[in-house]
């Protein structure tokens, strides 16, 4: 009999469903394996094994302790132990199924997982912008140019096209001849691209709070940010701002981390900073804009109000702003944190995360960038 | 090889109807490519409703294989006609012993009597549940149809195939007039008119008696969906084809290993088949699988293959007394009528204890290892799970189940609770599963409710 060819296909078919459930999986155990791995400073290539003893039915069924019976053990006798290593464990294959798998992955890999279900906020892909660096676009339609570029088939087919519109079309084809108008011209034109256009400002906090531990997390962070948008916006523009008591704009991402570490807080600056680039570069009307600052939050007091007034001007022309507050237990500051503050302006376009550990920069990613 | 495979092919099923007195359905050999042999053989038939187990086994068994870790030689589904998928990259001399290993089930599922009842045509009947099945995947979700086969998977040993798979639901309450026996005094005792007799509610308790089959429980009084009873109905008619292979599997894997090297052995002998060579490089590869490698898991390769052999001998290479065991037995009794200690020191069989980290042997005794086998083997490899008698409070509709500890080994508990979970959502109401314990003053109970399970010890009552 024939057998119905997806049905008989399933291996695969039911290896994606499997394969679904086993991301799944891994997607909600990512914040203890990232505390685990190195996957910032791991090579690419490293590959992780992951235990999913979790894929299983549940059933009812026995616990591992008990008694079984074996075979081959001619040469033991009762009171022996056996340890694995010494044994050959038996054919796989006749193990019941739902024993422990260890699969591997990349890191390639799990960042690729736990990116997935990622995606910048308010996007909107109305807004383009028009790149002027662009391409040339073959046009073959010039009706004149040199000989050295005409473009023979396009010509053949102007040709006929006259013909028929003339009627000549049975007539033999060598009485006729292809007269100027007929002939096309190969010739490049400037086409401007239009792509979709997103700004991502990162802003750091570099004062002399922010300590090493603190940098670490907020390069945790950048870390992500750049894989995930390398893996779905890599068209986006980026700017880098740092600031102290004054704002700095930064050549990349380098320069910042190194400055950081030294000066006062004043986080207003460097969001006036950011609005004045915004008006002189990336209107909104053109521009999808976002922000994503990073600090301990240990603002110069009396700039707080400075700092939330910068950040709610600014607020109308950005799609997103992504504010993480870091807090590690190295710090002895007492005062209240910025993002007390910003916490009052109440909008829905400006989202707060403290961050404490590894584990968090997960939750931070998640919070600014899956949709709810 | 001195004939073609088709013509070794005639030869073998020939030499085993008229030399071995075996008879079998016809079987329809089917060349498959690797990829797809791995795939037929992810699941208990050739093609089935999609399930991520699915997926996960054939990654599993393809890994294992590409490992060189097993070798997969055949998928064999009984049926009239049974349907045997073999590697079409196997040697032909592989493929030889491969097809008279399938000659082997192919006698044992037409002749076993646990076979009788099941589906002979299973391959269609599979088909149209698995369009079914897809056809709900459209309509309620792919989601929905994954719970709802995932909670089945948990249960699927919970049938009772000694029961018909079509019978009725429980007789319902009454109340009838029950006339008592005539007293001695009855004459004096009673007024001129009156009997003895009464008013008594029957059929009060649900279910009457111990219920195994939860399936067909939940497809009867579950508050579901007619969807998803259907659903059940689906998984329990497949699994009725299943059980008879479960509760065989050492008998027929080793009728189907002894076949083949009997058979293989016979069809020469009467047809010089196979030069010498060949012939010694088809007894090798029978030999790997049924060897006895040093493990802790008994192959019923090598055990069905080891205590048939012996059989054979005890009946100076007459067939005739093995045939009527492979009509009779399953594995329980087989192992229990037919393993001796002459087996155990063949095979060097021994009991061993694990016991959170540690494995310590325990036995090397004939009967403590018998007793064992059995043990391990009894409902179908699986904890004894059940509803019993009056389990099922029908006004507040919480569920009662029980585990009887009758195999000395616990229940694992993490799977107990989460099965329960799942099944508290499908019932809708609370489940209470009394778990006996190694202590028989104790008993332990999972209570399910509302989405989360508690633990209870208890003492017994």
């Amino acid at each position: 009999m024939k057998f119905p060819y997806d049905l008989f296909d399933r291996g695969k078919i039911d290896k994606r469903r499997y394969d679904k459930r086993l991301r799944d999986i891994i997607k909600s155990r990512l914040p203890a394996i990232i505390s685990k791995e190195n996957i910032i400073t791991g090579k690419r290539g490293k590959k992780v094994k992951i235990s999913v003893d979790l894929l299983e039915v549940w059933q009812f069924k026995y616990g591992k302790n008990g008694k079984s019976v074996g075979m081959g053990g001619g040469n033991l006798t009762p009171g022996d132990y056996i340890t694995q290593g010494e044994w050959i464990p038996g054919l796989p294959g006749q193990e019941p199924a739902g024993q422990v798998y260890e699969q591997e992955f990349t890191l390639s890999e799990l960042i690729d997982i736990m990116l997935e279900d990622l995606n910048l906020p308010n996007l909107d892909d109305k807004k383009h912008a028009v790149n002027e660096s662009e391409s040339y676009e073959l046009q073959a339609r010039a009706r004149h140019g040199g000989m050295h570029f005409i473009d023979k088939r396009q010509t053949f087919k102007e040709f006929l096209k006259r013909l028929v519109a003339q009627h000549k079309i049975n007539q033999r084809v060598e009485n006729q001849v292809i007269t100027n108008e007929d002939m096309r011209f190969k010739s490049f034109i400037p086409r401007n691209k239009e792509i979709l256009s997103a700004i991502i400002f990162f802003l750091l906090d570099a004062s002399g709070s922010m300590d090493y531990e603190t940098l670490y997390l907020v390069k945790a962070f950048f870390f992500y940010l750049n894989e995930f948008l390398k893996r779905k916006y890599d068209f986006v523009e980026r700017e880098f701002l740092s600031h102290d008591t004054e704002a700095y704009i930064e050549p990349d991402e380098e320069s910042f981390f190194k400055r950081a570490g030294a000066g006062g807080t004043c986080s207003s600056s460097v969001f006036l900073k950011t609005k004045e680039l915004i008006d002189e570069k990336f209107p909104p009307s053109y521009w999808n804009i976002y922000l994503f600052y990073f600090s301990d939050g240990e603002n110069f007091e009396g700039d707080m109000p400075l700092a939330v007034k910068a950040v709610k001007d600014i607020l109308p022309q950005v799609n997103f702003i992504g504010y993480g507050e870091i807090r590690t237990d190295n710090s002895y500051y007492t005062g209240p944190l910025l993002s007390k503050f910003l916490k009052e302006l109440g909008s829905e376009k400006l989202k707060i995360v403290t961050v404490r550990g590894k584990t968090d920069v997960y939750d931070a990613l998640q919070i600014f960038l899956k949709e709810v | 090889m001195k004939y073609s495979l088709q013509k070794t092919i005639e030869i073998l099923e020939k030499v085993a109807e008229d030399s071995l007195g075996l008879n079998f359905y016809p079987i329809e050999f089917q060349w498959v490519p690797h990829e797809v042999l791995m795939s037929v053989s992810s699941g208990p038939f050739p093609i089935r409703f999609h399930h991520w187990t699915y997926g996960r086994d054939y990654y599993a068994l393809s890994l294992h294989n590409r490992l060189g870790l097993s070798h997969l030689y055949e998928s064999f589904f009984y049926g009239k006609p049974s349907y045997a998928f073999i590697k079409d990259s196997e040697t032909p001399m592989d493929q030889i012993l491969v097809i008279a290993h399938c000659i082997g089930h192919g006698d044992f599922s037409t002749n076993n009597s646990l076979f009788k009842y099941g589906n002979k045509n299973i391959v269609k009947t599979v088909i149209r549940h698995a369009e079914r099945i897809s056809k709900m995947e459209t309509l309620y979700g792919e989601k929905q149809v994954e719970e709802t086969l995932d909670l089945l998977f948990g249960l699927y040993f919970l049938v009772d195939t000694n029961k018909s798979l079509n019978r009725a639901p429980y007789p319902e309450p009454e109340r009838v007039l029950v006339r008592e026996p005539h007293g001695e005094f009855d004459d004096l005792l009673l007024e001129k008119n009156e009997k003895r007799e009464r008013w008594q509610e029957i059929n009060k308790e649900f279910p009457p008696f111990n219920e195994y089959d939860l399936l067909w429980f939940l497809y009867h009084y579950a508050d579901a969906p007619d969807w998803k009873k259907e659903i059940i109905k689906i998984f329990r008619e497949e699994m009725h084809y299943v059980t008879p292979i479960i509760k065989t599997k050492v008998m027929n894997e080793g009728w189907a290993s002894f076949i083949e090297w009997l058979l293989v052995r016979e069809a020469d002998q009467r047809y010089s088949l196979f030069d010498e060579s060949e012939f010694i490089n088809l007894i090798k590869t029978h030999a790997i699988i049924t060897s006895v490698a040093p493990s802790m898991f008994l192959s019923p390769y090598a055990l069905g293959f080891a205590l048939w052999k012996k059989l054979f001998t005890e009946n100076s290479e007459d067939i005739s007394n093995l045939l009527e065991i492979r009509k009779n037995y399953e594995d329980i009794g087989f192992i229990r009528d037919f393993l001796n200690r002459e087996t155990v020191e063949d095979m060097g069989l021994f009991e061993y204890q694990r016991k959170n980290a540690i494995t310590t042997v325990t036995s090397k005794d004939i009967e403590e290892i018998r007793s064992r086998l059995m043990n391990l083997m009894a409902h179908m490899y699986s904890p004894n799970v059940y509803l019993p008698r009056g389990g099922w409070d029908r006004n507040g509709g919480t569920l009662r189940l029980h585990f009887k500890r009758d195999t000395e080994r616990d229940l694992d508990l993490t799977h107990a609770e989460n099965i329960l979970k799942a099944l508290e959502k499908f019932w809708g109401n609370k489940i209470i599963l009394e778990v006996e314990t190694e202590d028989p003053q104790k008993i332990l109970i999972l209570e399910a409710v509302d989405g989360t399970v508690e633990r209870k010890p208890l003492s017994q009552k």
